[in-house]
């Protein structure tokens, strides 16, 4: 079978692994992960929030929305953050319990998932498919496989269709597609993402983990002898080999591993987890769960291949520590992390100012006495709705606006040009260089921004 | 026999070489992308343009991000063929 294989696919030349069906602990855990993850993938697009679409990705507008916030481009720095605490979170996972993401959420594993879920309902069990790549092609066969291609491009087209929608209101694009009216873009980024999950979730599976995935390559770097791994325990396993349920293998001169290499059969990268630790091994525990069934049929006690750690493996220490150095590190790094991204998101104003100084003149005098200063203020309205704002200054005794009183109306996500002309009386001002503050609040008092600036005058010696 | 072989030799590795290319060079072209558009909004960069033509934005996004991609894809090919043995060595090996 291998040497056929090899010579017709293009996309690997080794033999595809068919993962056997598992039930267990981890398996359900898995199976929960799946459903929980593209769940939330499938519908959150479809929930709505305020008359909008709950999460949306406005580009052409240049707006993202997320629940109760809209983030505009000026607000980079929040993304950059989250993507900085995701990367974290990896870390501290990583070095506490191995590869959880590579096992259990990561979106190769997840969607290879399904696509396998759709696979066994229209192919069958492990062996069925075996048989059925085997044998020659019969109706039975081409109606089997094209059962599967039907179901796998149609969950690939809808999650292209799915990934637009983030961008797209989903409704209209929803639409458009049942009467034909995609423009070329939505097209071509349905297909483009709808290709690259069938590809990877349908072909390439795990050799996306073995040859292209980065983290895979650097995920040891997180790792030590605390590290939750899953291995198989030689010192009691060995020497395998089969034996009658009947027979106390100790008389036999084996160890409690039975050589029926379901743990081999059952793993979807291929490897054998008896060898040792492999940078294969994403990490699913699908080996523990079908050798525990084994053990059990046995009456052997469970967990010959378990989640374990170097250190107790090795059995001089005894037992494994949590808490170490670099646990700790990461955990602060990341609560430091977390907490201001927190407070900073909860405390964020939806309205920005940009004070620029007027170029032409440091300042002027008007009507005899009074020292004039004038500024460029850009208000922009972060917020969904239209307020109208209104401006102070402080800083200085008997500072006031030459504007009187002012209020202005800004739309939702509008930038406006205010021109400031902010008046002191000479008598009270003692230096050149002053500091004021100028405070733009909206008329119902919810938001208000302060931003400093310079006020500047004619030295006060050369005129008293 | 021997096509089998080598088919079996070369296959995996031009398929490995091309997701090494592309894969990571596709991570850099959206954070570029990203990165950019956010700094730039296309309009604006539009108006300043010599050649003077209208783009949608989304035009402009996806543009954008093929251009990004193209320039990584430069980089990360360049890096391959850096790395790859050179032509003698590879001669040697299959005589």
């Amino acid at each position: 079978m291998a040497e056929n294989d090899v010579a017709v696919s293009l996309y690997a030349a080794h033999e595809k692994v068919y993962p056997r069906e598992v039930d267990g602990r981890y398996q359900r855990l898995r199976n929960l992960a799946v459903i929980v993850l593209l769940g939330l993938y499938y519908l959150l697009p479809w929930i709505d929030w305020d008359g909008r679409q709950a999460v949306l990705f406005d580009l052409p507008a240049r707006k993202f929305y997320i629940f109760w916030w809209v983030f505009w481009p000026q607000d980079f720095i929040y993304l950059s953050w989250l993507l900085i605490i995701a990367a974290m979170t990896l870390f501290f996972t990583t070095a506490v319990a191995g590869r959880l993401w590579c096992g259990y959420a990561c979106p190769q594993t997840v969607w290879t998932e399904l696509f396998i879920w759709l696979e066994r309902w229209s192919e069958g069990s492990r062996n069925q498919q075996i048989k059925l790549d085997k044998s020659p092609w019969t109706w039975q066969k081409f109606r089997r496989k094209s059962l599967k291609q039907f179901l796998w491009i149609s969950l690939a087209i809808w999650t292209g269709f799915t990934f637009v929608g983030y961008f797209t209101p989903v409704t209209e694009l929803g639409s458009k597609l049942l009467t034909f009216k995609l423009g070329a873009w939505e097209v071509f980024w349905i297909c483009f993402y709808g290709f690259a999950t069938y590809g990877n979730a349908g072909f390439m599976r795990e050799q996306v983990c073995k040859y292209m995935c980065p983290y895979a390559r650097f995920q040891s770097a997180m790792f030590d002898a605390d590290t939750l791994i899953i291995s198989y325990d030689a010192e009691r396993g060995e020497p395998r080999g089969k034996r009658k349920k009947t027979v106390n293998p100790i008389y036999e001169g084996l160890g409690d591993c039975v050589d029926c290499s379901q743990c081999v059969q059952v793993c979807p990268t291929g490897i054998d987890i008896r060898k040792g630790l492999q940078y294969e091994c994403i990490a699913c525990a699908a080996c523990i769960d079908v050798c525990n069934q084994v053990m059990k049929k046995m009456n052997y006690p469970p967990n010959l291949i378990r989640y374990t750690t170097q250190n107790t493996d090795s059995r001089a220490h005894g037992s494994s520590k949590i808490l170490r150095p670099r646990i700790i590190i990461y955990f602060f790094i990341l609560l430091i992390l977390v907490t201001g991204f927190l407070f900073s998101i909860l405390n964020r104003t939806p309205l920005a100012l940009d004070i620029l100084r007027d170029r032409n003149a440091l300042y002027q005098v008007v009507d005899g006495n009074l020292i004039e200063n004038v500024y460029n203020l850009k208000l922009m309205n972060k917020d969904t709705r239209p307020h109208n704002y209104k401006v102070d200054v402080s800083g200085l005794p008997g500072i006031r606006t030459s504007n009187g009183s002012l209020e202005v109306p800004v739309d939702s996500g509008e930038v406006y040009n205010l021109p400031l002309r902010v008046r002191v009386d000479m008598n009270v001002i003692e230096k050149s260089a002053n500091t004021i503050q100028i405070t733009i609040s909206s008329v119902d008092e919810k938001h208000t921004v302060t931003e400093p600036t310079r006020f500047l005058a004619p030295d006060p010696r050369n005129f008293q | 026999m021997q096509v089998q072989n080598n088919s079996n030799s070369e296959y995996p590795r031009r398929l490995h070489y091309i997701s090494a290319v592309l894969w990571p060079s596709f991570l850099a072209a959206c954070v570029a992308t990203m990165v950019f558009f956010a700094m730039f909004d296309p309009q604006e960069l539009l108006q300043i343009m010599t050649w003077k033509f209208s783009l949608s934005r989304e035009w402009a996004y996806s543009l954008g991000f093929f251009l990004f991609w193209l320039l990584t894809i430069l980089s990360s090919s360049i890096t391959l063929v850096l790395l790859l043995p050179g032509e003698t060595e590879h001669l040697s090996k299959e005589t």
